[in-house]
């Protein structure tokens, strides 16, 4: 059977596959219910909400692209040969930025730079020895002189700003067709309603920031092509191919980890709480002896360890990929077994205050079993903690993997990552002119997910708190006869 | 003679609401005007309101309120700190969260002492300590440097109006000051104030709901509802003839209960048996101490007591909070763990069975609980929260189930359609409904009722004594109702047992316990409740 690629699903692929479906469905379990669906409406209706939403999804969509692994055929010379694969596990995001990832250029270079950052012996046309800089492989190779490169960028930048509004125009206009269609009202009136800020939802905000997103990525991507806008690295990769990359390994840090710690926490937590007594004991005995280990201790000795195994079963990974997914997995799995008692301890105590209230005795007193209780009446009431804990756990998880690659414990060093980036560019502090650029990206993108997912975490806990929703649907209906 | 306070056309809202509607309010040097109304009323925010102390989200948007010839809404904030504690002081609701608990109680008297009068020291202390002296604290100068916890609540409440009283105010807000107390403090603490008033000619704002405090406190009435003053009236004319409808409706409900009685009492002739026996009940809560979680001693909660419940009756239990009456409920279920004695019900040992059965024998008692706000899961539906117990004790379809539900929240005088809303969706009186309908939904023989009316207004108190009368009177149910509150015994019981740290003192049949109580405590009891009407002393 011949293709011209090969699927590779990798472990942390699978469980961000497994994670999309959980999202799905709690998405759908949500809108059942009042309860949970009025809060997240309210988190929707607030400005910074729609705000960090929009960048946060943008963040998701290129992880997402970046998580469907495969291998590229490589050509062959005659149909009866057996079809060979490349061993380079590749992606669609990287698909999408094959420019970006196969100009690599010899060393470092300044972003939109035409020539190489250091100097090199070189000959000239006449024969001539000179020491100086080299040009550019291929960014501004276009050009027909390396002066012209002020006029090219305003050229590049005029035409896709231009590209970008109409591209814009056409989701809002689309955007409002649907919004026209769901609600039944004219195109006309939904506009009309938008622009004069009657809407629910605040729309104006959201085409804003659409609008600043669409302008931003229509412009990197045109210049993109043609130079490369962050500079290159040691190795002369594009750093924003870098950065981009980094993307999925922070999300699967953020997400898988709060997935393997979550059912800790709640299961530990619940039963601390609710049985008391000695299963209380022994599990605060587990967290309290867990939480005095300082934890980067334990996460270098698991990892250690790792790398042990890895290097005595090498024919258990195909790939270099594959190498470094599960070195990925597994920090994930430690990070998660040493940052669950947090959650477990608020758990814990929310569960000793709830299993005194009234309702749990009247459910006793009815003939509730434990289970029975611990399902209906004390587990739904803890779902709003949980909630705001994932979210604000997130990005404390994202800043962790940066400084632990950074400490050297972290990811493999073949997967690129921000704090991988952030490591690599240290050394280049020193010099002088000093090499910024590595660093200033790795800095921005991950400041931006870390704002947007503490932006999207305040606005989460304001939508939470009882007495923000209470005001909400104060009206108490008369239902009286 | 100009009066002290004059409150003119005073508004004051939240948002888009109005707490507080344009009211008027005149108060004269050394009288007492009584602010009387249910939760929500707008009398606390008035209070707030003349110290200036409102909540940020509220806005005053018009009126004067002029003490003593000044504007008090005119002042600056830096002038109004002069104001309270100095010229005006309040007391509030709770004793308990009103104190500091890390400073002694003489040092936070001292505290406004030294703000307004900068008195130190020793100067200072002395006078704590007369003023301690005078509120009736014993060896004043011992239990000066004591904390708060080291008070009752009525003491602590006492500290509270020491404090009021340090720099001899023109004006003192009693917010609720005796709602959090026993009936028996509650007369004592209500005495003094009178008493202090009298020495030092203050005038009083008294804030109540309570016909009875109302009745022993006012010199004026002012009644308040939906934030209007309704009813403006000297204590002899609103007492004895109350002019507005929302007044009369207030002393109506206190009427209706003793006819809500007469219908019940014509139901005794049904056969009579012994439904519920308990004898020797002990209900100990251990101390545990040290490392090792070793007991050593026991908070000795119920101690040693019988009672017996006929089918069809009401027995009322009745004592002050900690006399231990609410573990009594709960150990008879079977909820906390019961120490010793016996809980016959219909014949069965219920200490005796095992888990399993116990759950199936749980059907035939339920309970319903004080707080109507906490006693239902926020998180269910009205529907699940009734369909509950039905799903563990009866083998109904869904659909039967499900027609049960409608037909129970027609019981209990609700709509069915309000089984798909949550209990935030309504007032306090209709879930104390829906707490009601949760345990018929299992067909219960014995309701235990603890406090069930104790947390609501007077107008829904009344309701659910007759929708629980009505449902005795359909159903034949028994009910042991747990209360505080001497005006439901009257109304109810068949049977009266009065409790007083952990022990029965007296239990007999309700007429001769109210009109010919033998023990001590019992009398005190009695005695220490305020009829809603003038007493000539």
């Amino acid at each position: 059977m011949n293709s011209s690629f090969l699927p590779v699903l990798l472990w942390t692929d699978l469980l961000i596959y497994l994670l999309i479906t959980v999202v799905i469905i709690s998405v759908f379990t949500i809108r059942k219910q009042p309860h949970l669906l009025v809060p997240w409406k309210l988190v929707v209706q607030r400005k910074r909400g729609v705000i960090s939403i929009i960048i946060l999804l943008c963040y998701v969509l290129v992880g997402l692209l970046d998580s469907v692994h495969f291998r590229q055929a490589l050509p062959t010379s005659s149909a009866n040969e057996t079809q060979h694969y490349s061993t380079e596990v590749i992606t669609l995001l990287d698909l999408a930025l094959t420019p970006l990832r196969q100009y690599v250029e010899k060393t470092y270079s300044a972003p939109f730079a035409t020539h190489l950052f250091t100097r090199e012996m070189q000959t000239s046309a006449e024969g001539k020895a000179d020491y100086s800089y080299p040009l550019l492989k291929y960014a501004g190779s276009h050009l027909a002189s390396p002066d012209d490169k002020g006029a090219d960028i305003k050229r590049t930048v005029m035409i896709s700003t231009f590209k970008g509004i109409i591209i814009w125009l056409t989701a809002c206009v689309l955007l409002s067709f649907w919004a026209a269609r769901r609600q039944g009202i004219s195109l006309r009136n939904v506009l009309v309603s938008i622009s004069h800020g009657e809407y629910p939802y605040p729309v104006r905000t959201a085409f804003f920031t659409l609008l600043l997103l669409i302008l931003f990525v229509s412009n990197i991507a045109a210049l993109s092509v043609n130079y490369h806008v962050m500079g290159t690295d040691k190795v002369g990769q594009d750093v924003l191919y870098q950065a981009l990359k980094s993307i999925r390994t922070g999300l699967v840090i953020g997400t898988l980890t709060t997935l393997v710690m979550l059912p800790f926490a709640l299961l530990m937590g619940i039963a601390a709480g609710y049985f008391k007594g000695w299963i209380d004991d022994v599990i605060q005995y587990i967290y309290t002896t867990l939480n005095s280990i300082p934890s980067v201790l334990l996460i270098a000795a698991a990892v250690l360890m790792l790398q042990v195994y890895m290097s005595n079963n090498p024919e258990s990974f195909v790939t270099v990929a594959e190498r470094a997914d599960m070195r990925l997995l597994f920090l994930c799995l430690i990070l998660g077994l040493t940052s669950w008692t947090g959650l477990c301890r608020i758990l814990r105590g929310e569960t000793l205050k709830l299993r005194e209230m009234d309702y749990v005795l009247a459910a006793k007193s009815l003939g509730s079993g434990n289970f029975r209780i611990l399902r209906h009446h004390i587990l739904p009431n803890l779902m709003h903690i949980v909630m705001i804990a994932i979210v604000l756990d997130f990005s404390a998880l994202v800043l962790a993997e940066a400084v632990l690659s950074y400490v050297g414990v972290g990811v493999d060093p073949s997967m690129i990552s921000w704090g991988n980036m952030i490591n690599s560019a240290r050394l280049e502090m020193a010099r002088e002119p000093v090499v910024w650029w590595s660093l200033a990206a790795a800095f921005v993108s991950m400041f931006v997910l870390v704002l947007a997912a503490n932006l999207f975490a305040d606005v989460v806990r304001d939508a939470f708190d009882p007495r923000a929703v209470k005001a909400q649907q104060k009206h108490i209906i008369d239902a009286s006869v | 003679m100009q009066p002290l306070l004059e409150i003119n056309n005073l508004t004051v809202s939240f948002g888009d609401e109005t707490a507080v509607d344009g009211i008027d309010l005149t108060l004269n040097r050394g009288q007492t005007l009584v602010l009387l109304g249910e939760s929500g009323s707008g009398k606390s925010i008035t209070a707030m309101t003349i110290l200036q102390i409102l909540p940020v989200a509220a806005t005053i948007t018009s009126g004067q309120i002029v003490l003593a010839g000044q504007d008090l809404l005119k002042k600056s904030e830096e002038e109004m700190c002069a104001v309270r504690g100095g010229q005006i002081s309040i007391i509030f609701q709770e004793p308990q969260t009103s104190l500091n608990p890390v400073m002694t109680i003489g040092d936070q008297i001292a505290e406004s002492l030294r703000i307004h009068k900068n008195l130190t020291g020793t100067a200072a202390r002395k006078q704590v300590i007369a003023l301690l002296d005078e509120i009736g604290i014993t060896s004043a100068k011992q239990r000066y440097d004591d904390y708060p916890h080291q008070f009752s609540g009525g003491m602590k409440q006492r500290v509270m109006i020491a404090m009021a009283l340090a720099c001899d105010p023109v004006l003192l807000i009693a917010d609720e000051p005796s709602t959090a107390l026993d009936v028996t403090i509650q007369k004592q603490v209500l005495e003094l104030l009178l008493k202090v008033q009298q020495k030092r000619n203050m005038a009083i704002l008294f804030i109540t709901h309570d016909l009875g405090v109302a009745a022993k406190m006012a010199d004026h009435v002012s009644v308040m509802h939906k934030g209007n003053i309704v009813e403006n009236a000297s204590r002899d004319v609103f007492f004895t003839k109350p002019s507005h409808r929302y007044s009369q409706a207030l002393f109506n409900t206190l009427a209706q209960g003793s006819q809500v009685k007469l219908t019940a009492v014509k139901l005794e002739k049904k056969p009579e048996q012994a439904l519920l026996k308990v004898t020797n009940l002990d209900v100990f809560f251990p101390i545990r101490t040290g490392i090792l979680k070793t007991i050593t001693g026991h908070v000795k909660a119920v101690k040693n007591v019988s009672l017996t419940l006929e089918q069809g009756k009401t027995t009322v239990v009745v004592g002050e909070s900690g006399s231990g009456k609410s573990s009594l409920g709960k150990g008879i279920l079977q909820l906390v763990s019961v120490s010793g004695g016996e809980v016959l019900f219909d014949g069965v040992d219920l200490m005796k069975l095992t888990a399993a059965q116990l759950r199936q024998k749980r059907a035939d008692i339920q309970i319903i609980f004080q707080d109507p706000y906490s006693s239902m899961n926020p998180r269910m539906q009205i529907g699940a929260i009734i369909e509950e117990g039905m799903i563990l004790q009866s083998n109904k379809s869904a659909a039967q189930r499900l027609l049960r539900i409608e037909e129970l929240l027609i019981q209990v005088g609700l709509e069915p359609a309000s089984r798909h809303r949550y209990p935030h969706q309504f007032s306090g009186g209709q879930r104390q409904r829906i707490c009601i309908a949760r345990a018929l939904a299992v067909e219960p023989k014995l309701i235990i009722c603890d406090e069930p009316t104790s947390a609501l207004d007077s107008l829904f108190q009344a309701q659910i004594l007759e929708l629980l009368s009505e449902l005795q009177n359909k159903l034949g149910l028994s009910y042991l109702f747990i209360t505080h509150n001497l005006a439901i015994v009257e109304q109810l019981a068949d049977h009266v047992i009065v409790m007083y740290q952990g022990e029965i003192v007296e239990q007999g049949d309700a007429k001769q316990i109210l009109h010919n109580p033998q023990h001590a405590y019992t009398q005190q009891l009695i005695s220490a409740v305020l009829p809603p009407t003038i007493i000539e002393e």
